[in-house]
C-alpha cells in the first residue's frame, strides 16, 4: 500500500454529519473508529462557532478513488489533493499547476482559519 | 611490516543509551520502526507517509501510545527525514496519547524534545502531562513551559515562555526541567531566561499526549517529533548534557 497521496477536504458545519459517514469507507483500518475524521473547526476568523470542519490525511490510490466517488454526495465540499513532495494536484477550488501545497495554503484558499482554543493551563 | 594487533583492536562501543540514567519514564524514539504501528493494537509494519496509530515506549514503563481515531487524526511515519531517521508528522489535527500516565506522577521531571514546527497557527501542543507538564510551540516563535510546584493540594502551576526569538522551525534539542520549586529550559544546550505566570491547573491527570492538550483535538500541533524522553528526577547539568549530546548525535543538531 503506497502512500502517495496527501489531501485536504473542508465541509460546511451543516455537511459534517454526511462528510463523516463518508470518511468511514476511506480509512485504512476500516470504518470502525473512535471520534470524528473531521476535526479541525474552522471559522473565518478563527473565532468560535465553526463554520466549517476539516481533515487533512494520506491517502492511498484506493482512497483517492473512493474519495472521487463520495464527495459529490456532500453539499459544499471543498478538497485539495497534493503530492508527497507537496505539488497541487487537483482540486474543486484551486487551480492546480504544480504550485507548492499543504494545509495552510488550503485554507487561506478556502477564506478559513483554524479555530484558536486557549490554552487550558491559563 | 605487519600492524600490532593492538593497533588492530577495535575500540569498545560507547553508544549512550538514556536507561542508564535513573527514573526514565517514557521514551519515544520515532527513528524505531520495530515500536511503531499501523493499528492501535500494537507493532507492526509501518509505510512511509502512512498513519502511526501505536508508538511504543522504550522505558521501562510501558506507557504506550495510542489513537484508535481515523487516519486523518493520527500522526504520520515519515521515512530518512532527518539526518537519515524516520520522524513522526503531525499535520494539525493528529495527536498519539494514552490515558493511562500515572508513571508521570511524581513533582519532579525533566523532558528531552527533538522536533520542529512546519506550519499551522497560534500555539500548538508538543506534549502535555494533562496536570500542567506541557511543552508548547508559538506560530510567532518560541516555546511555552507549563510546570508546576509543591505537591497534588497544595500545588501552584506557571507557564513560562521562553525562547521568543526561536522560529521553532528547524530540529531542536529542546529541554525543560521542573525540580518541585521551579521550572527551567534550554534550547541546543543553551539555558534559556524564562518568564513565568501563575496559570491554571489542569485536569485529568491520567492522560498524556504528544500533539495536542490531553487525548483532545486541542492546540494540535503542525510539524515532526523525532524522539522524546521524559525523566521522573530533575536531572543534574551532567546528566541533562550527556542526553542532549546523544540527541544532537543521533538526530544531526548542532548544540553549544
Amino acid at each position: 500500500m503506497s502512500w502517495n497521496y496527501r489531501i485536504v477536504i473542508v465541509v460546511p458545519a451543516a455537511s459534517k454529519s454526511v462528510a463523516e459517514e463518508a470518511a468511514r469507507s476511506i480509512n485504512s483500518t476500516g470504518p470502525a473508529y473512535d471520534g470524528d475524521a473531521f476535526s479541525m473547526m474552522l471559522s473565518a476568523n478563527g473565532a468560535e462557532p465553526a463554520t466549517h470542519y476539516g481533515l487533512y490525511t494520506s491517502a492511498t490510490d484506493e482512497m483517492i478513488a473512493a474519495m472521487s466517488a463520495a464527495l459529490p454526495q456532500i453539499f459544499g465540499v471543498m478538497f485539495w489533493r497534493h503530492g508527497v513532495a507537496g505539488e497541487l494536484q487537483a482540486s474543486n477550488v484551486t487551480d492546480p499547476t504544480g504550485q507548492a501545497w499543504g494545509l495552510d495554503a488550503s485554507l487561506t484558499a478556502a477564506g478559513l482559519r483554524e479555530v484558536v482554543q486557549p490554552s487550558p493551563y491559563g | 611490516m605487519p600492524m600490532s594487533a593492538r593497533l588492530l583492536r577495535p575500540r569498545s562501543s560507547t553508544v549512550f543509551n538514556p536507561r542508564t540514567i535513573s527514573n526514565l519514564a517514557l521514551w519515544l524514539d520515532a527513528s524505531d520502526a520495530a515500536i511503531l504501528g499501523p493499528t492501535n493494537s500494537g507493532p507492526g509494519s509501518v509505510t512511509n507517509n502512512g498513519p502511526v496509530k501505536y508508538w511504543g515506549d522504550k522505558s521501562a514503563s510501558s506507557m504506550n501510545l495510542t489513537n484508535s481515531g481515523a487516519d486523518s487524526v493520527c500522526p504520520t511515519y515519515k521515512t530518512a527525514a532527518q539526518n537519515n531517521r524516520s520522524v513522526l508528522g503531525f499535520d494539525g489535527g493528529d495527536r498519539i496519547f494514552t490515558t493511562s500516565a500515572s508513571v508521570l506522577n511524581p513533582a519532579t521531571k525533566t523532558a528531552f524534545l527533538v522536533s520542529r514546527r512546519t506550519g499551522g497557527s497560534g500555539e500548538q501542543c508538543l506534549f502535555d502531562r494533562a496536570d500542567s507538564f506541557a511543552l508548547t510551540v508559538k506560530a510567532a516563535g518560541g516555546y511555552v513551559f507549563y510546570y508546576s510546584s509543591g505537591v497534588t493540594g497544595t500545588r501552584t502551576v506557571y507557564n513560562a515562555a521562553f525562547g521568543a526569538s526561536n522560529s521553532n522551525s528547524a530540529y531542536s534539542v529542546v529541554v525543560v526541567r521542573q525540580d518541585g520549586t521551579a521550572g527551567s529550559a534550554w534550547i541546543d544546550g543553551v539555558s534559556q531566561t524564562i518568564s513565568a505566570t501563575q496559570g491554571n491547573t489542569g485536569t485529568a491527570a491520567g492522560n498524556f499526549a504528544v500533539g495536542s492538550i490531553g487525548a483532545s483535538s486541542s492546540l494540535t500541533f503542525t510539524g515532526d517529533v523525532a524522539e522524546l524522553l521524559i525523566y521522573t528526577a530533575a536531572l543534574s547539568d551532567s546528566q541533562r548534557q550527556t542526553v542532549q549530546r546523544y540527541l544532537a548525535a543521533k538526530w544531526g543538531v548542532t548544540i553549544s
